[in-house]
C-alpha cells in the first residue's frame, strides 16, 4: 500500500505545518529581525545649534558671494506702451538700478506713409556696457500661461513633417483663403497667432552720425529647444513658400510664415523670434530675449561705449485692450542671469533670522530654568 | 510512500491544510440552537431529503462532487469578480471617474491618460496579488482533493482520490485517517461496531468520542458481504447542523433510524479503531464541515476607518477648491481675459467645465498610491511578525503567524485584553500533585507530579475496616468518563473531556491502580497486578449546579458502591457527621492547596444495600425516561443516593501556568492595558489562577457579582483600585441597557475583571459590550474552540496554537505559540507598526498636499485657467515613482526606540498610542504641508520670476519654472522623510536620495525623447537648461532647506524642551550605549545574539547585577536619572519604580544572586508567585 503516489507533488509543496524539528524556525537575519544597523538621530538643542550655526555660516558666505555676482549685472528698462500718445513721457514703473549708468528719454514718433508708427527713444550711457549686452522685450498682463492658450499649438506641425497636423490648435486650426478655399493654418494655434511683431533698432550717435548697433541671435536659444522647430523639406529648385503652399498664415499675421526672416537665416519655423515666442512664458509678466550685441564688430568689441544711442521701435503689437504694457530692456547678465537681488537678499536675511534664533537657543540652553532636569520634571507632570 | 498517506497515517498533529487556513471555520457546535436558526433562515437552495443507493453508481439524482474548491476566481470569472471587488472601494471609483472625466476633450489640464496609466499600474499590482493568492489556494485544494482513500469497487478495495468519491460509495477508513466526506458508519473492526473518533478539526475537542454502527449493518464486515449488501439510505438534505442528523438505513428490508451518532463527519479522524466501513452520504461542499466554513468577518483597523474619514474630508476639500477656482476662472474671464484678443474665443468657458477642470487638477489631493503603499507595508510588517525569532517556540516548532495583515497597527492600539484561562494562561496540562487522605497530606510542591511512596505503603498496610486508602485510590481509577487508548508500544493513553479527570486517572495508575479498559457496562482496573472488573451501573454526570459527579458500580462480589467526587463545599455537606477530625485536617489542606493555585476536589464514597439500590434504580430509571423528563424527581433521587457519604480526602491538581505569564500580565498592566480573564471555569479556580498570574494582587479589593442584586451593592464612589469577578449568569444583566452607567462607572474602571462560568457566546457578548461602551480596541486571546466566538468578535483576535487543536488559531487574526509572545506582539510589533503606519499615512497625505496645492498658488498667476505648473507626466509619476519609496521604507525600517526598550518600559506603549492619528496631528501635518507648498511655490516664483537665469540670455519658459519647483518639491519631500524617520538605516538613505536621483534621471531622459516619441514636447531641452543655471542650483540648496527649517526647529524645540517619553528613552539608550562602551565588556553567547527580551534573556541587561542591587535599595540613583525621575513623579508605587530600573520581575528570586544569574528563565513561576502571595 505504501507506494509513491503522484510524483509531481513533492514534499516541498507542503504548507507550513507543525512538524517536529526546527523547520519553521525563522532565520536570524538583521532585516527579518528588524535589527538593521541604523543611526538614531536625536534632535537636541545642542545638535540643533550646531546645524543652525553651520547653516548660518554657509548662508552668509554664499549670500555675500551671490550679492557680488548679481551686483555685476546691469539693466535698464524702457516702457513704451504709451509712446504713440505724444504727450506721454517715460512713465517707467519698473525697478531701476540708479548706479547702472544709463538713462533714457522719449524723443517722439515717426509715422511712415503706410501708417506704420515708429517710437524713438534717446538713451544716454555714462559708462561702458561691457561684454555681450542683451536686448529684451517684455510684456505684462499677458497670460501666455492660460491653459487653453498654452495647449493651442501643435508641436508635430512645427516639426515640419505634417503641416496639416492642427489637432489641439483650436480656435486657429483652419481658415479660408480669399478664394474661399479651406487650408490648415501654419503655424496653427493661438500661441503662434499672437506672435509678437514689434521690431527694434538701436543706433549709436557718434560724431554726428548714427551707426547701427550690430545685433546677433547667436547662442540665445537652447540647442535642445531649437530642435523642436523644423521647416518642411523642399528641393533645391523650389523655395520655402512652396513647401508651405497648402497652408495659410494665422489670421493675425501680416505676412506668410515662409517670409519670416531674422536677417541671420532664421526662416519660417526656424525663425529666431518665432522660436522664442513659442516658448510660452510661465507668468503673465514676462520678458523674452530679442537680440544681443554682436561684438565681432570693431566699434563694439568691448560692449556698448558711453555716449548717446537712439532706439527706434516699430510699434505694431496691440496690448492696450488687455491693459498690458510693453517694454524694451537693455541688460548685462550676471552668472546668475538677470539682475535680481532676491537670492542674495533671502540668503542673508535668512541668516539674520537664524542668528536671532541662535541667540534664543543659546539663552535657553544656558538658562538654569530650562535645565534638563527641570524639563524632565515638566514632562513628568504630563506623563 | 506518498505523503498523502503518510500524513494521515503517522502524524498526530493535524495537517492543517485539510482546513486551509484562509478558510475560517466557525463551527457552531457550542451554540447549536443558533446554528439551527441561522441554517433555517439561510435563503439557500434547499434539498429537503436525499435518497441514496449504497454501493452503486446509479443514483436517483446527481450529487455534488467531493472535489472542493476554495478559489475565488477562475479564468473566466477573474476579471468581472476582481473588478467588482476593486470597485467596492470608494477610492477606486474616484480614480475611475477621474480617468473617465479626463477623456472629455479640453477639460483635463493634465492630458487624457495621466490618471488612467498610474491607476492601471496600481490595479495591475492588486491583480497580480490576487492571482498569486488564488493560485496558492488552488494548490492547497489540489493537495486536499488528491488524498487517497479506499473505495469498494468490483469486490476490491481500490485507492481513489478524495475528489473522486461519490455519494453512495462504500469506503474503508483506517486508523488515524481523516474522513473524506460525511459518511454513515456501517460497521467497524471493534465489537458491536464501535468506533472512536477525534473531532478536534471540527470543534477543537481532543477527547475521543464513541460512535456505534447500526445494528442492522454490523454484520457486513467483509468486502464480500458488503458487495452482496443491498442498502439504501434515506436522509435529510445537506445542512450545516453538526449535532443533528436524521435518516433511515434500509438493508434487505430491515429498517434502521439513523441519528447523528452513526454519522462520521468529514474532517474528523478515526482513532483507536483498526478500520471502519461507511457509506458516503454528503460529499464536497455538501459536507457539514464545508457548510459550516465561513469566511471570517472582515475586520478593519481603527486607522483604516480614520483614514477613510480623512479621505472623505479631503474629497470635500477638493470639491470646495474646484468650486472656488471655478469661480476664480469666471472672475478672470469677465474682468481680465475678456479683452485678451490673443486668446481668440477660447477664454469663454463655462463654469461647470471649469469646475471639472479643477476637480481633475486637484484630484491627487487624494493619494492614489496610499492603498497600495499601505498594503505593501502591511504585507512586509506581517512578515516581520511571522519571522520574529523571538516569537518562535522551539518546543512545538511553531512561529508566530499573521493571518491577516490589515490589523498590524491595531495591535498598537489595544486597551483591553480578553484572555481565556485554560490553555492560554495555563498549560492545560493537569498534574496530580498532592492529596490528603484521612487528614494526612501526601505529595509535595517541588516534584513535577505526585511522587510519594508513603501512600502506596499506607495502602499496602491498610488493614482498617473501611480500607479508606483503597477506596480513595479506587475512586480515582473508577469515577470518571475517561476512555483509554492502547498505543502500539503498549502504553495506555487516556482521553477525556476533562483534563482533571485524566490527571487523576494517570495519578492513580502511577500508584498502581491502572485503569485498563472501558466497555459499555464495565471498566477494568488493574490493582497492583490484580485485574478487577467494576460494573458501572450509573454515571451521574458533573454539571455546574451539582458540582459533583458520581459513579454507582458493583464488583463481582456484588457490593454496590457510590463513588462521588466534587467541589469541597458540596462534598463536605454530604459526608457523615462523625468524621469531624479528618474533615478538619483536610479542610486545612484544602485551603493550602487553593492558595497555591491548585484545583481541588473532594472525594467520598458510600456503600449501598443491594435492595436499597434496586429500589432506587427503578425509581431513577423511571424518572429519567419519563417524557417529559422529570427534572425535579431526578435531582431528588440523585441527592438521595449522594448523602451520608464517607469522606475519603481531597486531591490537588496543578494546572501549570504557561511560561512568563505573570511577567507578561504585569507588563500589560504597566502598558495601561486592562486584562480581563474570561473562563468557563468555576469561580474559585478562576480567582486562584487570576492571583497566581498576577492579574489580581492582594492589595486590590475584589468584588464578586454572582447574582443580579450584587450589581446594586457596588457603589461607584467608594471604589478605588478594585477588581471584579462576574459570573456568567449575570452577564445578560450587566450587558443590558439599564446598567449602562454601571458598566461605564464600575466595570470599565476595574483594574481587572474576571468572568467565570462563561459560555462561548457570553465571552463574545462581553467583548462586544466593552467595545461598545468604551469605544476602545479589544484584543481577545484564546486557544480553544470555545474562544472562537470571542476571537472573531474582538477588534483583534489572537489564537494560541495549543493543546486544544487549531480551531482558535485558524479563526484568529494572529496566532502565537505561547501566551508570553503576546507581550512582544503588542509592545514591539504593535507599537512599531502603529507608529509606522501612521507615519506612512500622514506622510502620504503630506506629500500630495504639498505638491498639488502648489497648483492652487499657481492658479493666481495663470488666470485660474487650470494650467498646471508641472508637466503632466511628472505629476502622474510623483506618487508612483519619485516619492513612492520613502513612505514604504518608513513603514518598513523605521524604529522609534529599541525593541528591548519597549519591552523594558511597557509604559511607552501607551505613549505610542497617544501619538495616534488624531485630528490634532492630522491638522498639524496638513498645516505644515500647506506651509511647505506656500514656501516652495513663492520662493521659486521670486527666484525665477524673471525667467532669465543664465549669463547667455536664454529665456526659461513655463516648464523651467515648473520643473525647478518640482525638483524642489521632490527634494523637500524626500528629505522630510529623513527628518521624520526615527532611525536612519542605510536602506532608507539609499531610497530617499535614490528617489531624488531617479527624478533627475527621469527628467534628463524625458526632456530628450521628443520628437522620437511623441510625448513631452514641452519638456524638450528643459533639463539641460535647468541644470546649466546657477540660479537653479542656488535655489536647490536654499529652498528645501528653508522649507524644512520650520519642521527642524519645531522638532528640535520639542525634543529638547518638551521631550516626549520616547525621546527620553532614546536619550537613555544613547547614554547606556556610551556607558557600555566605556565600562563593561560583555561576552554574548550565540543564544542571546538575537534575544533582546529583558525577561527571557535577563543576562543581557545593561546594568550589572550590583547596580541593580543598589537600585533596588534606592540608595544610589542611576547616573542618568531622567527616566526613573519621570516615573517617580508619576506616583507609581515604590516597588513599581524598582521594577523600572531593575529587570521587570520583582520577586523573591532576585534576593538570591545565584538564581538571578543562572535560572531566571526556568524558575517555576507559579511557585514563585505563590511564595509572594503567602
Amino acid at each position: 500500500m505504501r507506494r509513491i503516489f503522484n510524483r509531481n507533488l513533492d514534499s516541498e509543496d507542503l504548507p507550513n505545518i507543525r512538524r517536529r524539528g526546527k523547520k519553521n524556525r525563522p532565520k536570524d537575519k538583521p532585516y527579518l529581525q528588524q535589527k538593521l544597523v541604523g543611526y538614531r538621530p536625536l534632535l537636541t538643542l545642542r545638535v540643533g545649534l550646531v546645524v543652525i550655526a553651520i547653516l548660518e555660516i554657509f548662508l552668509v558666505a554664499s549670500g555675500c558671494f551671490l550679492f557680488l555676482l548679481v551686483n555685476a549685472a546691469k539693466e535698464h528698462t524702457i516702457d513704451y506702451t504709451n509712446c504713440t500718445q505724444l504727450n506721454d513721457t517715460n512713465n517707467n514703473n519698473y525697478l531701476e538700478f540708479p548706479n547702472d549708468g544709463i538713462t533714457s528719454s522719449f524723443e517722439g514718433i515717426e509715422t511712415s506713409g503706410n501708417g506704420n508708427i515708429k517710437c524713438i527713444y534717446k538713451i544716454n550711457l555714462t559708462t561702458t556696457y561691457d561684454g555681450s549686452v542683451k536686448f529684451y522685450y517684455g510684456m505684462n498682463n499677458f497670460y501666455q500661461n492660460m491653459r487653453l492658450y498654452v495647449r493651442s499649438r501643435n508641436d508635430e506641425q512645427l516639426q515640419g513633417k505634417k503641416l496639416s497636423m492642427v489637432d489641439d490648435c483650436q480656435p486657429f486650426k483652419h481658415r479660408n483663403n480669399t478664394k474661399n478655399r479651406r487650408f490648415p493654418i501654419a503655424p496653427c494655434g493661438a500661441v503662434a497667432n499672437s506672435f509678437f511683431n514689434d521690431t527694434f533698432a538701436l543706433k549709436y550717435y557718434y560724431n554726428g552720425t548714427e551707426i547701427p548697433v550690430p545685433w546677433t541671435t547667436n547662442g540665445l536659444i537652447d540647442e535642445g529647444v531649437k530642435t523642436k522647430y523644423k521647416n518642411p523639406q523642399y528641393s533645391l529648385k523650389s523655395n520655402l513658400c512652396e513647401a508651405f503652399a497648402n497652408t495659410i498664415r494665422p489670421p493675425a499675421w501680416p505676412q506668410d510664415i515662409c517670409t519670416l526672416d531674422d536677417n541671420e537665416g532664421g526662416l519660417g519655423f526656424e525663425n529666431f523670434d518665432f522660436m522664442v515666442w513659442m516658448q510660452t512664458a510661465a507668468l503673465p509678466d514676462f520678458r523674452k530675449i530679442y537680440r544681443q550685441l554682436d561684438i565681432r564688430n570693431e566699434t563694439f568689441r568691448d560692449g556698448l561705449p558711453p555716449g548717446t544711442y537712439i532706439l527706434y521701435i516699430n510699434f505694431n503689437y496691440p496690448v492696450k485692450e488687455f491693459n498690458g504694457n510693453k517694454r524694451f530692456i537693455i541688460a548685462i547678465e550676471s552668472k546668475m542671469g538677470t539682475k535680481n537681488y532676491f537670492l542674495p537678499t533671502i540668503y542673508l536675511s535668512t541668516a539674520v533670522a537664524l542668528f536671532f534664533a541662535t541667540i534664543f537657543l543659546v539663552v535657553v540652553e544656558c538658562c538654569p530654568c530650562a535645565g534638563l532636569n527641570n524639563k524632565l520634571r515638566q514632562v513628568a507632570k504630563h506623563f | 510512500m506518498s505523503y498523502r498517506w503518510q500524513n494521515i497515517f503517522w502524524r498526530n498533529a493535524l495537517p492543517d491544510y485539510i482546513l486551509p487556513d484562509f478558510i475560517r471555520y466557525r463551527l457552531l457546535t457550542t451554540e447549536s440552537t443558533s446554528s439551527t436558526t441561522s441554517a433555517s433562515t439561510m435563503p439557500q437552495h434547499r434539498e429537503v431529503s436525499r435518497h441514496i443507493k449504497v454501493n452503486t453508481e446509479l443514483q436517483t439524482r446527481k450529487f455534488c462532487s467531493n472535489e472542493i474548491s476554495t478559489c475565488k476566481y477562475n479564468a473566466i470569472s477573474f476579471l468581472p469578480r476582481f473588478l467588482l471587488e476593486q470597485f467596492r472601494r470608494y477610492s477606486n471609483i474616484f480614480f475611475l471617474v477621474i480617468a473617465l472625466l479626463q477623456q472629455i476633450p479640453d477639460v483635463s489640464p493634465t492630458g487624457r491618460y495621466t490618471t488612467a496609466v498610474p491607476f492601471l499600474m496600481i490595479m495591475a499590482i492588486s491583480a497580480i496579488k490576487e492571482i498569486f493568492e488564488d493560485l496558492k489556494r488552488r494548490r492547497m485544494d489540489y493537495i486536499v482533493n488528491n488524498y487517497l482513500t479506499l473505495v469498494l469497487k468490483d469486490k476490491e478495495w481500490k485507492e481513489k482520490e478524495w475528489k473522486n468519491i461519490k455519494v453512495g460509495d462504500i469506503i474503508k477508513i483506517i486508523d488515524g485517517h481523516v474522513f473524506p466526506a460525511d459518511i454513515v458508519l456501517l460497521t467497524s473492526s471493534e465489537h458491536h461496531g464501535l468506533a472512536y473518533i477525534e473531532t478536534s478539526n471540527l470543534d477543537g475537542e481532543t477527547n475521543l468520542k464513541i460512535r456505534q454502527a447500526p445494528k442492522v449493518s454490523v454484520e457486513y464486515n467483509t468486502k464480500e458481504k458488503l458487495e452482496d449488501m443491498q442498502a439504501e439510505i434515506e436522509c435529510e438534505g445537506p445542512n450545516k447542523n453538526i449535532s443533528n442528523f436524521a435518516g433511515t438505513l434500509l438493508i434487505h428490508n430491515n429498517k434502521y433510524a439513523l441519528k447523528a451518532n452513526e454519522l462520521l463527519l468529514r474532517g474528523a479522524r478515526l482513532k483507536n479503531t483498526a478500520w471502519v466501513y461507511g457509506a458516503v452520504v454528503y460529499t464536497g461542499h455538501d459536507a457539514k464541515l464545508l457548510r459550516n466554513s465561513k469566511t471570517a468577518p472582515l475586520k478593519r483597523s481603527t486607522i483604516d476607518m480614520l483614514t477613510n474619514n480623512r479621505i472623505i474630508f479631503l474629497f470635500f476639500v477638493l470639491v470646495a477648491l474646484a468650486l472656488v477656482c471655478g469661480g476664480g476662472a469666471k472672475i478672470y474671464d469677465i474682468f481680465y481675459l475678456n479683452d485678451a484678443w490673443y486668446l481668440g474665443k477660447i477664454a469663454e468657458t463655462n463654469f461647470a467645465w471649469n469646475v471639472l477642470t479643477f476637480f481633475i487638477l486637484y484630484n491627487n489631493l487624494i493619494p492614489i498610491s496610499l492603498q497600495v503603499t499601505l498594503e505593501l507595508v502591511r504585507f512586509f510588517q506581517a512578515g516581520y511578525i511571522n519571522q520574529d525569532i523571538q516569537m518562535y517556540d522551539e518546543e512545538s516548532d511553531t512561529a508566530a503567524n499573521a493571518r491577516t495583515s490589515n490589523l498590524n497597527e491595531e495591535l498598537g492600539q489595544v486597551q483591553y485584553i480578553m484572555t481565556d484561562k485554560t490553555g492560554t494562561l495555563t498549560r492545560n496540562i493537569m498534574k496530580f500533585k498532592k492529596c490528603s487522605v484521612q487528614g494526612i497530606n501526601y505529595g509535595n510542591d517541588e516534584d513535577d507530579s505526585f511522587r510519594d511512596g508513603k501512600l502506596v505503603e499506607d495502602f499496602k498496610n491498610d488493614n482498617s475496616d473501611n480500607k479508606l486508602v483503597t477506596h480513595f485510590l479506587t475512586l480515582m481509577a473508577v469515577c470518571h468518563t475517561i476512555v483509554p487508548e492502547e498505543k502500539e508500544d503498549g502504553k495506555v493513553e487516556y482521553h477525556g473531556s476533562s483534563p482533571d479527570e485524566s490527571a487523576l486517572v494517570r495519578g492513580a495508575s502511577r500508584l498502581g491502580f491502572i485503569f485498563e479498559t472501558r466497555a459499555p457496562d464495565h471498566v477494568v482496573i488493574k490493582k497492583h497486578g490484580e485485574e478487577i472488573k467494576y460494573y458501572i451501573d450509573h454515571t451521574i454526570d458533573f454539571d455546574s449546579d451539582r458540582k459533583r459527579m458520581s459513579v454507582i458500580c458493583h464488583t463481582d462480589e456484588g457490593k454496590y458502591i457510590v463513588y462521588t467526587k466534587g467541589a469541597d463545599n458540596v462534598i463536605l455537606k454530604r459526608v457523615k457527621k462523625d468524621q469531624v477530625e479528618a474533615v478538619k485536617k483536610s479542610e486545612q489542606h484544602l485551603s493550602d492547596y487553593a492558595e497555591k493555585g491548585y484545583r481541588t476536589l473532594c472525594l467520598c464514597y458510600r456503600t449501598l444495600d443491594a435492595d436499597f439500590y434496586k429500589e432506587w434504580s427503578e425509581k431513577y430509571s423511571k424518572a429519567t425516561t419519563a417524557v417529559p423528563k422529570d427534572e425535579k424527581a431526578v435531582a431528588e433521587l440523585e441527592n438521595e443516593i449522594e448523602t451520608d457519604m464517607i469522606f475519603l480526602g481531597a486531591t490537588a491538581i496543578e494546572d501549570k501556568l504557561q511560561d512568563y505569564v505573570p511577567e507578561t500580565i504585569m507588563a500589560m498592566k504597566k502598558a495601561d492595558i486592562k486584562v480581563w480573564m474570561l473562563t468557563g471555569d468555576k469561580k474559585e479556580t478562576a480567582i486562584n489562577i487570576a492571583q497566581s498570574s498576577a492579574l489580581i494582587d492582594s492589595k486590590t479589593q475584589l468584588h464578586i457579582i454572582q447574582h443580579k442584586n450584587d450589581i446594586y451593592k457596588i457603589k461607584p464612589s467608594q471604589l478605588n483600585n478594585f477588581t471584579l469577578a462576574i459570573s456568567g449568569n449575570v452577564v445578560k444583566d450587566v450587558i443590558s441597557a439599564e446598567h449602562k452607567t454601571f458598566v461605564n462607572d464600575v466595570v470599565l474602571k476595574a483594574t481587572t475583571v474576571v468572568c467565570y462560568r462563561m459560555t462561548p457566546s457570553q465571552k463574545a457578548e462581553i467583548v462586544e459590550m466593552v467595545q461598545k461602551a468604551s469605544n476602545d480596541v479589544v484584543l481577545s486571546v484564546g486557544d480553544g474552540a470555545n474562544d472562537v466566538a470571542m476571537i472573531q468578535a474582538a477588534n483583534v483576535g489572537v489564537g494560541i496554537t495549543g493543546q486544544e487543536g487549531l480551531q482558535a488559531a485558524s479563526s484568529s487574526d494572529y496566532s502565537i505559540a505561547q501566551f508570553h509572545f503576546l507581550r512582544r506582539l503588542l509592545l514591539v510589533h504593535g507599537a512599531f507598526n502603529h507608529d509606522r503606519t501612521v507615519k506612512v499615512i500622514l506622510y502620504s497625505f503630506y506629500k500630495n498636499i504639498c505638491l498639488y496645492i502648489i497648483e492652487l498658488w499657481f492658479a493666481f498667476f495663470s488666470a485660474f485657467s487650470g494650467q498646471t505648473i508641472f508637466d503632466r507626466w511628472t505629476i502622474a509619476l510623483f506618487n508612483v515613482v519619485f516619492t513612492a519609496f520613502p513612505p514604504v521604507m518608513l513603514g518598513l525600517f523605521d524604529r522609534p526606540v529599541k525593541a528591548r526598550t519597549m519591552l523594558e518600559y511597557p509604559q511607552l506603549y501607551r505613549k505610542f498610542q497617544e501619538r495616534a492619528f488624531s485630528n490634532r496631528i492630522f491638522a498639524l501635518w496638513i498645516a505644515l504641508s500647506l506651509w511647505h507648498s506656500l514656501l516652495l511655490f513663492f520662493l521659486t516664483y521670486l527666484i525665477m520670476e524673471n525667467s532669465i537665469l543664465w549669463e547667455s540670455g536664454e529665456v526659461g519658459g513655463w516648464l523651467m519654472l515648473g520643473c525647478s519647483a518640482y525638483t524642489y518639491v521632490v527634494v523637500t519631500v524626500c528629505l522630510k522623510a529623513l527628518l521624520e524617520a526615527d532611525t536612519w538605516t542605510a536602506i532608507l538613505l539609499v531610497f530617499c536620495f535614490g528617489s531624488i536621483l531617479s527624478w533627475f534621471i527621469f527628467m534628463i531622459i524625458y526632456s530628450e525623447v521628443w520628437p522620437w516619441i511623441s510625448i513631452g514636447a514641452d519638456m524638450k531641452g528643459v533639463a539641460g537648461m535647468m541644470m546649466s543655471s546657477g540660479t537653479f542650483w542656488a535655489g536647490l540648496i536654499f529652498v528645501p532647506t528653508v522649507t524644512l527649517l520650520i519642521d527642524f526647529i519645531i522638532k528640535g524645540v520639542q525634543t529638547s524642551l518638551f521631550p516626549s517619553p520616547r525621546d527620553l528613552m532614546v536619550m537613555k539608550e544613547k547614554e547606556d550605549a556610551k556607558k557600555k562602551n566605556v565600562h563593561t565588556i560583555r561576552v554574548r553567547g550565540d543564544s542571546d545574539e538575537y534575544n533582546d527580551d529583558p525577561i527571557t534573556n535577563p543576562t543581557t541587561t545593561e546594568t550589572t547585577a550590583s547596580e541593580r542591587d543598589q537600585l533596588r535599595n534606592n540608595k544610589i540613583k542611576p547616573e542618568y536619572g531622567s527616566v526613573s525621575q519621570l516615573f517617580n513623579s508619576n506616583g507609581l508605587e515604590n516597588e513599581d519604580r524598582a521594577l523600572i530600573n531593575s529587570p521587570p520581575v520583582e520577586n523573591g528570586a532576585y534576593a538570591n544572586p545565584v538564581m538571578e544569574d543562572v535560572e531566571l528563565g526556568t524558575v517555576d513561576h507559579s511557585a514563585r508567585f505563590n511564595k509572594r502571595n503567602t
